[in-house]
């Protein structure tokens, strides 16, 4: 089911959480709700659930609009950053909890008892914890009881799933391992799905499309690779990609990008005047004519990331392995003008 | 036509169940407050309105003299002083023997220490009021009948707070002791200069209910004292009662005096009582 | 002969780590730091506790020289053939079994009710609570006039609903009735708060989930909130069976004068506590107040071991 929000706004007393948002999540489809602390996602994906009144605007599910409904008459499923299972019942029981609460949209009875079980099996397998079925959450591991909080949110077939930052407590080993049973879960059950998370890896690594905030207001709205690649501002443009996008001050001729020292970058045509450079550190690649002088080289093995100064910018970028260079050498770099993009100097708007 | 529409969440039982809830609650707050309201209107009437029926529910001139009446009767002022120095003594010795008992149990390894641990706790388990025989032959024995140390010292003979503050004592990270005993630190220092700043809160806590404890003890100040040197605030009430006969305003009037200096203690420190009730009070 | 020199022994070590992770330091300063709390707990409860059990014991004693003569069982049979012990433990297991429930079941509405507001919050806590800090004593000589029989308000009330004037303080039956209303009121304040902290522990993200989940409020409250407030509740009931076992001030500020004698014309409102209490100090019958605190100390500790056991058993998933 398709979900839309329209000017959607959530203020608390004088901060403005959500500042009118326009998005829509598409059907079937994993979305990323991406952004630093305190952008605004968490209470985006709150007011989602019903769990968050709005301040203005409207939530459509499909041809519903849900912005006044209850957060039980939505038929979400939530998962919650810290599962919030219910400790007393058996992994079994918290599975079949929400069902036990409606009634069969087919029959338009309650469930059986024996139906209910027969679900929860059924979607317990989907996430593969079947056999911990009798246990209790405290018995489980956290990337266990992750999978727990999910069956729970899916049995029901809500016609959206909605997941707040469910990976953030979960070891780096985990992470990368739930990271995927969350797109493959995603893909079997087809459930329009939003995510939460502030980590752009993350983000770029299982979604179909990421939308990115910033201060309760939406930046851009892409797939990972547009975002990436075709970022809409600074802010953006910043947040993608590890290690970050380093910037440059000068004027852009026709090509040319000069720093105020006078040295010269190359750089997209179209734009003139004075902009704000942005370099993604695989722009860079040994053997050109830019000389600088490396101030410190971290080997990650499958490559090696380098800082340099170019005049008073602090630059890092990632060359290959098979090169060794040494912090204090002076090497000669080559600029790949397709990883750049131009910047408004005030705004930060993409040229 | 486009319906101007409220942007809260629809949820219709929840309007009826808050006024609902707010109204038992208020029916319970009065419940809990009717008798200590009808005791201060009462301390304020002349007997003939105290005790008409149908009530009379407002005094019509406020009898201020009930209140000059009780405290003269009997001698409040000392029973005042004499609780006061009951329950700052009972704080102190409580403070001295638990802190030092649960810091031997949270750092010492001793011979005996188990055998000790245990006794502790039996006296946990006994209630103190079926050792009042005893106590009384023992405190005659050793002088201390109608003395403000025999008032104290049974009462406060329980090893509850050692064990409680033990628990607190227990969290210290075993690395700062190590850091310290590098240091040179010697126990006592440790325990005065880090221990007992750390557990700060919860000591206080000990202090507060030990001295509310101590405030409305009544059965052992009961049996033990003799004199109005010694006498306690709540002991001395019911002597008021005695002397006063039936005069119902000049018995409320006296509880008043009782009651307030509490019901104050209570306003000012109210989080702080509640917090260390709920956290160590299983004592009851 | 020589003897090995000392320095071969091998030395303890000074500190000790257990195997929780926690230091222990092996010190004979230990036993200065436990000195005070244990002769304060020697002379003022262990040692009383076995004179306690052996008074009780004795068939004659002679109190002012505390010294008592033939060894045996009669004090308890005495005290077991007593009338009056009997009325004190059928009162009060009229405390414990009606009067103690009620309070209870009052208690967690009204912490269920505090806990699910969102405004004065802090208001109701601090009124509900109040009752806790002030004296017993001096609130159940208020009870006392509410109570009476021409003046008090009570009485007042019920007749307004046509219900003619009780005699709460006089008639034997009512008296433990008028007992069991005060001892709700007084117990309430304590027991709230517990339940409050209870309340509060648990996560409200679990609340959340249920509602995600539609349970409707009356589910979450049997599903939900009262299972994961489980162990509170026994904890709860725990302690206060113990308290109210004690019932003791109430009794005194009701029915007692200030020069002692029976609880209430007949002894009708007497407890177990009160009883022990009168024996020794208002009629002198040293050994026989020895028995009854030897059998309710008995039953005090069964309950405990029953309740541990059985909190074991039942509430195990925390």
């Amino acid at each position: 089911m398709e979900v839309q929000v329209k000017n959607l706004t959530k203020r608390f007393d004088k901060t403005t959480a959500v500042d009118s948002i326009n998005v829509t999540f598409q059907d079937g489809k994993l979305t990323g709700l991406l952004g630093p602390s305190g952008c605004g996602k968490s209470t985006t994906l709150y007011m989602l659930a019903g769990l968050e009144s709005v301040t203005d605007g409207e939530i459509w599910f499909g041809d519903r609009d849900v912005t006044t409904l209850m957060p039980e008459k939505r038929n979400v499923g939530l998962v919650f950053q810290n599962y919030a299972l219910y400790p007393h019942m058996t992994v079994r029981e918290n599975i079949a909890f929400p069902l036990s609460n409606m009634k069969d949209p087919a029959t338009g009875k309650k469930f059986s008892r024996a139906a209910r079980n027969a679900a929860a099996e059924e979607i317990a397998k989907l996430v593969q914890i079947e056999t911990m079925l009798d246990r209790k959450p405290g018995q489980l591991s956290g990337g266990q009881q992750q999978r727990v909080a999910i069956a729970r949110a899916l049995v029901k077939k809500p016609d959206v799933l909605l997941l707040d930052e469910p990976l953030s407590n979960l070891d780096a080993r985990l992470r990368m391992e739930m990271r995927s049973e969350i797109r493959r879960i995603q893909q079997e059950s087809k459930v329009t799905t939003i995510f939460v998370t502030h980590d752009q890896e993350e983000a770029m690594s299982i979604t179909d499309e990421i939308v990115l905030m910033k201060h309760g207001v939406v930046q851009q709205i892409a797939d990972a690779h547009t975002m990436y690649l075709d970022p809409v501002n600074t802010f953006v443009a910043s947040f993608m990609g590890n290690p970050p996008i380093s910037y440059v001050v000068g004027t852009a001729t026709d090509g040319v990008f000069t720093l105020n020292d006078g040295r010269t970058l190359p750089c997209k045509t179209g734009v003139n005047g004075k902009v704000r450079m942005g370099i993604r550190p695989e722009a860079w690649s040994l053997g050109g004519d830019i000389g600088v002088t490396l101030t410190d080289v971290e080997m990650r093995g499958q490559d090696q990331v380098v800082t340099f100064q170019l005049e008073n910018h602090t630059i890092r970028a990632i060359l290959g392995a098979e090169e060794y260079v040494a912090p204090g050498q002076t090497v000669g770099l080559r600029l790949s003008v397709k990883r750049c993009h131009l910047f408004d100097c005030e705004t930060g708007a993409r040229l | 036509m486009k319906q101007d529409k409220s942007h809260q969440i629809q949820d219709r039982r929840s309007v009826f169940l808050t006024a609902l809830k707010y109204v038992l609650l208020t029916i319970g707050a009065v419940v809990m407050l009717f008798p200590f309201l009808w005791m201060l209107l009462t301390s304020l009437k002349t007997l003939p309105e105290a005790i008409s029926i149908p009530p009379k529910w407002m005094p019509s001139d406020p009898q201020w003299k009930n209140y000059d009446y009780a405290w003269n009767l009997v001698p409040f002022g000392m029973y005042f002083r004499n609780t006061i120095w009951v329950g700052i003594l009972s704080v102190v010795v409580t403070l001295v023997f638990s802190i030092l008992g649960a810091y031997a149990f949270s750092i010492f390894s001793f011979p005996g220490r188990n055998v000790c641990f245990y006794l502790f706790m039996l006296t946990m388990m006994v209630p103190s009021e079926i050792l009042i025989i005893q106590n009384y032959v023992t405190c005659s024995k050793l002088g201390l009948l109608d003395t403000f140390s025999g008032i104290v010292l049974p009462t406060v003979a329980n090893g509850f707070y050692i064990f409680m503050l033990q628990e607190y004592f227990m969290q210290t990270p075993p690395s700062l002791f190590k850091a310290a005993k590098v240091d040179g630190c010697s126990n006592l220092k440790f325990l005065i200069k880090v221990v007992i700043p750390m557990n700060i809160n919860a000591i206080v806590t000990v202090a507060i209910l030990t001295f509310i404890t101590a405030w409305n003890s009544f059965m052992w100040p009961l049996i033990v004292t003799m004199s109005d040197e010694h006498t306690l605030l709540s002991v001395g009430l019911l002597r008021f009662r005695q002397a006063s006969s039936s005069n119902l305003h000049n018995q409320m009037a006296a509880a008043c005096i009782v009651l307030l200096p509490m019901v104050l203690f209570y306003i000012i420190f109210r989080k702080k009582i509640m917090e260390g009730v709920a956290s160590g009070g299983t004592k009851g | 002969m020589k003897t090995a020199p000392k320095t071969a022994r091998k030395p303890k070590p000074r500190l000790i780590e257990m195997s929780d992770g926690t230091l222990r330091v092996r010190s004979g300063w230990a036993y200065a730091y436990i000195l005070p709390g244990m002769l304060l707990l020697l002379l003022f409860t262990i040692y009383p506790l076995v004179m306690v059990l052996r008074t009780a014991f004795y068939q004659r004693y002679v109190y002012i020289t505390n010294t008592g003569t033939g060894f045996g069982l009669s004090s308890f049979t005495w005290v077991l053939k007593d009338p009056t012990f009997w009325m004190a433990c059928k009162n009060t297991l009229i405390l414990l079994l009606i009067a103690l429930p009620i309070t209870l079941i009052l208690a967690l509405g009204f912490a269920l009710l505090i806990n699910s507001i969102k405004k004065l919050q802090g208001f109701f806590q601090t009124v509900y609570f109040l009752p806790y800090v002030t004296s017993t004593i001096a609130v159940g000589m208020a009870f006392l006039w509410l109570f009476h029989t021409d003046y008090g308000y009570i009485n007042f009330f019920l007749e307004l609903f046509g219900i003619p004037a009780q005699k709460w303080l006089t008639d034997p039956k009512l008296m433990i009735v008028a007992l069991s209303i005060f001892s709700v009121w007084n117990g309430l304040a304590f027991k709230i708060l517990l339940f409050l902290a209870g309340l509060q522990k648990i996560n409200k993200q679990v609340y959340q989930a249920a509602r995600i989940d539609g349970a409707s409020p009356a589910k979450t409250l049997f599903r939900i909130t009262l299972p994961l407030l489980s162990p509170t509740t026994w904890m709860v009931t725990l302690v206060s069976i113990i308290y109210v076992a004690r019932t003791f001030n109430e009794v005194y500020s009701m029915f007692v004068s200030f020069a002692g004698g029976t609880a209430g014309s007949g002894n009708a409102a007497i407890t177990v506590m009160y009883y022990i209490y009168w024996m020794f100090y208002d009629q002198g019958k040293v050994n026989y107040a020895a028995a009854a605190a030897i059998l309710f100390l008995i039953v005090i500790l069964l309950i405990t071991v029953v309740q541990r056991a059985v909190s074991k058993k039942f509430v195990h998933y925390v």
